[in-house]
């Protein structure tokens, strides 16, 4: 027992001492803490994404439509406005990859015939005469992103016609207009979100760090936007533009409504991450150190919601998506010449038509897919930009 | 970072009837695990017991059974929960649900183990109300946790864990969320309750000066393991493992005249995750021996003076470990 | 919490207020005489109207006055119930719509009852069941439900039923029931096409609830209360309904109550797809004609429901939550 004691008080005095401290054992810390110190948020934040295999689905689904819209001119075989009249309601054909064996693709040449029923001039499938694929053929001249003409498309037939989608009323290939269509539809999304955002990061930031009458006012405009039902606000204020305004001019104008409903939520969201932001001590020491407001919202609060604010982008363009796509169908979107997924679908309006060629139902499916890539995309996001939660 | 970890390895503690225990230790160290594990309160599908007993005597047939065993889902157990074995929490805040009132929670517990009927389960929790002091009983019966102080709902949560008299009471950093005034007056209020229903009083906490007031008996736990534990006059006036030592010494004593320095455990607790085998406080030991203290297996308790055990690669030998909790 | 109320209803007066201003100033966005582009706007599709109904009009909007005094000839005709005319049907709007605004009502409360009781035990089979097979089938399910958009479920399903079931998928009733006197089998035949848009409409909301349910459910199953419930001696079952689910129903409400402008949106599309007769065929009617006091009028009646939608939510989230009405 006395040794024990004698050891006891040796141990004091070291503690006293605190020279006996071997900084060598604590730096065996194991290298998987080191690792954890030294990893960046950027890259956990990628590694949590990356781990979320249906997150990573949505993100290619959307690289995807985003590269086949900006090469789409190429990638359809014929352009917006070319109508094969006689080939009018085609139902969609079927490629079929091997002749004989042989790799080479080919659809079936078109026979007419008359319908029993209707007693309509239709045309079906003539196994006897076999057209060729050709890719890389000349077709109708265009402009590859609005700016380069060529003529050469991906693939496309010499002679009849290859429809993958069906055609329309006016013989018009559905693949290409839904290709070309996705432009409109996609970039309406970005071009609304975009301006949501500027109206909303200010706002929303503005009114969750001065706090008081600002954030009182703003959260009262927030209220009222909110009160009306979104899509007849948005079908009220299409309609009043007026029909003699050109159809771009058209297009900005929808972009910009329906960002003034936008904005709403995401300057909510902004707020919310900015009220919380507000507590934290960064913020407090800045503010002790003499910055001045502009400084800490730009330096310190926005990029602290930066991820926040790329997930709740990402987020948010479902909701555009859908809304220039309703509102096209219901007509009081975007106009003709100009096409998007939605005014592609105004021809499904016809129920008698729709229900004989329920084809030209397809554009909404890539409306349903675009959504449930960004949903999955967002979602992954949201997951991942909070790393440091399992 | 993914894996298992041993949050708990090797505590071997005994409770006696109207004795209290302190189970002291740093934060992340094992002790909220250890007391939730005695009621099987851990979620069941992110932890497991592998292996040890916990050995209870129940109040009516004195029968003891082995909590490890049973279902922690069963009707055994939840026939103990409340009833023998009573638990409070850290967070008075948080514990109580507010969207029912404080009687609610009270008599649905007397209700579940007693059966008696409303009204008399009522007039019991106004009862339970008075002893723990909270004065207008019959009134704030009604009312809702969130317009009751941090202290009046700890008060409520102690009245809540006694209403059926347990013989085991566990208290897990009961005054730690409270002011220091408060957490005097429930100190007090715990110690009287306890020789009034004569319970055995497990209580955790990481304050050093709530031992000293409550506890009979101090047992220090390190990432998991018990390390020394003795009587608390033992373990006080004789602290012989290197991180009581450091515990005891790192404390400021307010008067006292010295120029020194204060005098911290150097180094903080590591990822409980990344330790390997041999003594996990070497990191921060200041009498570490790279031969004895690296790469052994964990030091048996050794007996330094009766009553008084020590956990330490350099005052014993490796034996098997042995005691069990009653 | 009467108090409460009262302090919320008066609270919705300036809102009211400001929002029939905003409606106002949508309603004259139309260039010209409203009068003028609506004759011609009417004649182009084919109907027509008499001089003395748009000597009317123009009595009844005071449209030779300035903007202050249009605003108030239109506004205080709503206390009376007198919304305004409409040239092209040459009947008050109230006639017009009143009725359909009831269908619309119906639809969307349906939506909202099919919502809460579809979310709720998914939600918390979910959170109790994470990451099993069930809670991702059930995942799945709902980001696509989410996805899809209303009116391309509404044409899916016109198609589906029309083609592949072989029944009647629009309107209220099948064709042959049209006359048909009110019987028991009638009813039946309405319930049948009640249930796809009341299904469409809530599926959207569905998808939103279930996943915050569960989301909500799983946050608070680690909470304290939860344990000390637990600790008590009580059943798992007991714990979980008592005590979970009860506090995740609060944030739920809220949800709930976010829906609405959701589903009276939804229940515009809804019902021009599928030729119900909620007020979306007359607005959007109204509207492609510019005939703009009507469609402010309907725009109008549907802000204000939503009003009362939210009021009673908030009622309802103040009853649940204790904290609230003591605020």
């Amino acid at each position: 027992m006395i040794d024990y004691q004698e050891k006891s008080e040796h141990i004091k005095k070291l503690y006293e001492r605190q020279s006996t401290f071997d900084e060598s054992i604590a730096h065996q810390m194991m290298s998987s803490e080191k690792l954890a110190f030294a990893t960046s948020q950027w890259r956990m934040m990628w590694r949590k994404f990356i781990r979320n295999r249906i997150a990573v689905v949505g993100g290619i689904v959307i690289l995807l439509f985003y590269l086949i819209a900006l090469f789409a001119n190429f990638i359809a075989p014929y352009t917006l406005q070319e109508r094969m009249t006689k080939y009018s309601f085609l139902a969609p054909q079927r490629i079929h990859f091997f002749n004989e064996g042989k790799f080479q693709p080919f659809v079936y040449g078109l026979k007419g015939s008359r319908d029993p029923v209707t007693l309509m001039r239709v045309y079906v499938p003539d196994p006897e005469k076999r057209i060729p694929v050709r890719f890389f053929i000349r077709g109708e001249p265009y402009k590859l992103i609005g700016l380069i003409p060529a003529s050469t498309h991906l693939f496309g037939v010499e002679e009849g016609i290859v429809s993958l989608l069906g055609t329309d009323g006016q013989g018009r290939d559905m693949f290409s207009r839904i290709i070309i269509g996705s432009q409109l539809s996609l970039t309406i999304g970005l071009v609304g979100v975009a301006l949501s955002l500027i109206i909303g990061a200010f706002l929303g930031v503005s009114s969750g760090y001065f706090g008081g009458w600002v954030d009182n006012l703003i959260q009262r405009m927030i209220e009222i936007i909110r009160s009306f039902p979104p899509i007849p606000l948005w079908m009220a204020l299409t309609a009043a533009l007026p029909s003699h305004w050109s159809p771009l001019r058209v297009y900005f104008a929808i972009t910009v409504i329906l960002s003034l409903i936008g904005w709403t939520w995401l300057a909510r969201q902004l707020r919310g991450k900015v009220l919380a932001l507000r507590e934290e001590d960064f913020i407090m020491a800045a503010q002790l150190a003499g910055a001045s407001n502009r400084w800490i919202i730009f330096r310190h609060l926005i990029p602290a919601t930066f991820s926040h604010i790329i997930v709740i982008s990402t987020l948010a363009m479902p909701a555009m998506i859908l809304a220039e796509s309703a509102l096209s169908f219901l007509g009081l979107g975007l106009r003709p010449p100009l096409t998007s997924w939605g005014v592609l679908l105004q021809q499904a309006q016809n129920i008698q038509v729709l229900l004989l060629y329920p084809w030209l139902m397809i554009p909404g499916f890539f409306v349903a897919i675009s959504i449930l890539a960004f949903n999955f995309l967002g979602d992954g996001l949201r997951d991942a930009a909070d790393p440091y939660t399992v | 970072m993914d894996g298992i970890v041993r949050a708990v390895d090797g505590v071997s503690l005994t409770l006696k009837p109207g004795k209290t225990i302190g189970l002291v230790g740093e934060s992340g160290c094992g002790k909220s695990v250890t007391a939730h594990s005695v009621l099987r309160l851990l979620p069941l599908k992110t932890s497991q017991i592998t292996e040890g007993e916990i050995l209870f005597r129940r109040q009516n047939d004195k029968e003891i059974i082995d909590l490890v065993k049973i279902d922690p889902q069963g009707k055994l157990i939840r026939s103990i929960r409340g009833k023998e074995i009573a638990i409070i929490f850290q967070e008075p805040m948080t514990s109580l649900s507010p969207v029912y009132t404080v009687g609610n929670q009270i008599i649905e517990a007397i209700i579940l183990h007693q059966q008696i009927e409303y009204q008399e389960a009522r007039e019991h929790a106004i009862q339970m109300l008075k002893s723990v002091g909270l004065g207008m009983a019959e009134s704030m019966i009604d009312e809702y946790p969130h317009r009751l102080s941090g202290g009046q709902r700890q008060r409520v949560m102690i009245a809540m864990a006694l209403s059926c008299k347990p013989s085991l009471l566990i208290a897990d950093e009961p005054t730690t969320a409270l002011d220091v005034t408060i957490q005097a007056q429930i100190m007090e209020l715990l110690k009287s309750l306890q020789k009034q229903f004569q319970m055995a009083v497990l209580i955790i906490t990481h304050n050093l000066g709530v031992i000293a007031e409550m506890a009979d008996e101090i047992a220090v736990m390190y990432l998991g393991r018990i390390v020394e534990k003795g009587l608390s006059r033992q373990v006080f006036e004789n602290p012989l493992h290197p991180y009581t030592i450091g515990l005891l010494k790192s404390v400021p004593i307010i008067g006292q005249q010295t120029k020194k320095k204060l005098a911290p455990i150097p180094g903080s607790v590591p990822d409980p995750l990344a330790i390997t085998r041999g003594c996990a406080f070497r990191l921060r030991c200041p009498v570490y021996k790279q031969k004895e203290c690296l790469g052994q297996e964990n030091a048996a308790m050794v007996e330094v003076e009766p009553g008084h055990f020590i956990s330490c690669l350099l005052y014993g030998q490796n034996n098997g470990v042995g005691g069990n909790k009653n | 919490m009467i108090s409460y109320i009262i302090k919320r209803i008066l609270g919705m007066i300036p809102t009211l207020i400001i929002i029939s201003i905003i409606i106002f100033l949508i309603v004259q966005l139309p260039p010209g005489d409203f009068v003028t582009s609506a004759q011609a706007e009417i004649a182009a599709s084919g109907g027509g109207m008499d001089a003395s109904a748009v000597e009317a009009m123009r009595v009844r909007y005071g449209l030779d006055q300035p903007m202050l005094v249009q605003y108030w000839k239109w506004v205080s005709g709503f206390p009376r119930g007198d919304f305004g005319f409409s040239l092209e049907w040459s009947a008050p709007v109230w006639d017009i719509i009143a009725g359909r605004l009831g269908w619309t009502f119906l639809l969307s409360g349906l939506a909202l009852v099919f919502m809460w009781i579809v979310s709720i035990p998914i939600g918390i089979y979910s959170a109790r069941h994470k990451y099993s097979l069930g809670d991702n089938v059930f995942s799945f399910l709902g980001f696509l439900g989410l996805s899809i958009p209303d009116f391309m479920l509404s044409l899916i399903w016109l198609v589906f039923a029309t083609m592949v079931l072989g029944i009647s998928a629009s309107g209220l009733y099948s064709p042959q029931m049209f006359d048909a006197p009110w019987s028991l089998v009638k009813f039946f035949d309405l319930l049948n096409h009640l249930w796809p848009p009341v299904v469409i409409m809530g599926i959207v909301g569905t998808a939103e609830l279930i996943r915050i349910m569960r989301g909500n459910l799983l946050d608070i199953l680690n909470q304290q209360y939860v344990t000390t419930a637990r600790s008590k001696g009580l059943e798992e079952k007991v714990v979980v309904k008592k005590y979970a689910v009860r506090m995740a129903i609060n944030p739920l409400i809220s949800v709930l109550g976010m829906q609405i402008p959701k589903m009276i949106s939804s229940s515009i599309i809804v019902g021009l797809v599928l030729s119900f007769p909620t007020v979306g065929p007359i607005f959007l009617r109204a509207l492609i004609t510019q005939d703009m006091y009507l469609a402010g009028a309907i725009l109008l009646l549907m802000t204000v429901m939503l009003l009362i939608g939210n009021l009673l939510a908030d009622i309802a989230l103040a009853w649940v939550d204790p904290r609230i009405r003591y605020e």
